[in-house]
């Protein structure tokens, strides 16, 4: 077990929020979307995120190589497990002059709520710098060892 | 000078520290993780018991298994991983708390880097003994 393997972890960390980054900047962006190509208005997507590799031959193998003295598996980190859609409804807004308006005058508009969505982006910005601590603090501790018998 | 108990603790508390590093880079990277359960190493109560009964008195040197005055626990030296699943911290179940985890990887880099620090120094002490004073 070395400390490569926290680096690794923190690293899947940093891919994983920065997709979760990229979804809220997609939602945010299309927030007035009306026309998309599946028809409708855009829906809201979501990331959900799962513990990388905790189960099948690779971990079993690290479990094995680097778990042996501690007895557990090793430390693997976090990845995005997919992007779903939210299927919540559609904001229905009166705007009669609308192109996209029903007989009655209303639209759909997107299910991106903007304060939720502040929120994550929020939220994913602090989880990534807190990787980059663990990852610098990794890094930092690394090159100090390497500094053993060197004076 | 070496292959002695103090070197033995450094080298296997430098290890517990590296391992421990690892969980909390591991916890931190699932902070967002729905149903997550932080996990944390606990060493150094194993270390201190290996090293002698009461953790203050060092073992003396022991190269062989029948050697007098060496401890049981050496040998039987392992640093016990665990799973906190008792706690819950949200909704989705998951008990990573940000704050906690980052003030304990502020201590465990500065605990690793005093450790690294002192086994440099006896190297260095051990590099005048076999240069004779002389640089």
């Amino acid at each position: 077990m070395s400390l490569f393997q926290a680096m690794s972890a923190s690293a899947s960390a940093l891919t994983a929020e920065r997709l979760r980054l990229e979804v809220v900047s997609e939602n945010l962006a299309n927030i007035h979307t009306t026309r998309t190509a599946e028809g409708g208005p855009y829906r809201r997507r979501v990331v959900t995120m799962a513990p990388r590799g905790r189960s099948g031959f690779a971990a079993a193998l690290q479990q094995y190589l680097g778990g042996r003295r501690s007895g557990m598996p090793a430390a693997t980190g976090v990845q995005v497990d997919g992007i779903y859609e939210d299927p919540r409804p559609f904001q229905q807004v009166y705007d009669p002059g609308h192109p996209d308006a029903d007989e009655n005058g209303f639209v759909l508009l997107p299910n991106v709520d903007l304060a939720e969505e502040m929120v994550n982006l929020l939220s994913a910005t602090r989880a990534y710098e807190a990787n980059v601590t663990a990852f610098n603090a990794a890094r930092h501790m690394a090159l100090r060892a390497l500094e053993i018998g060197r004076r | 000078m070496l292959v002695d108990g103090i070197q033995w603790a450094l080298e296997r508390g430098i290890e517990g520290l590296t391992i421990r590093h690892n969980l909390l880079a591991d916890n931190i990277a699932n902070v967002e993780t729905p149903g997550f359960k932080r996990s944390d190493v606990a060493f150094k109560a194993q270390l201190a018991e290996a090293m002698g009964r009461d953790g203050r008195r060092l073992p003396l040197a022991a190269t062989h298994r029948s050697h007098l005055g060496r401890p049981a626990g050496v040998h039987d030296y392992r640093p016990q991983v665990f799973q906190d699943s008792s706690t819950t911290m949200r909704a989705d179940g998951n008990n990573v708390d940000i704050d906690r985890e980052m003030a304990e990887l502020a201590r465990n880099t500065l605990e690793y880097q005093a450790l690294v620090d002192v086994a440099a120094r006896r190297l260095a002490l051990l590099r005048t003994a076999i240069t004779e004073g002389r640089r």
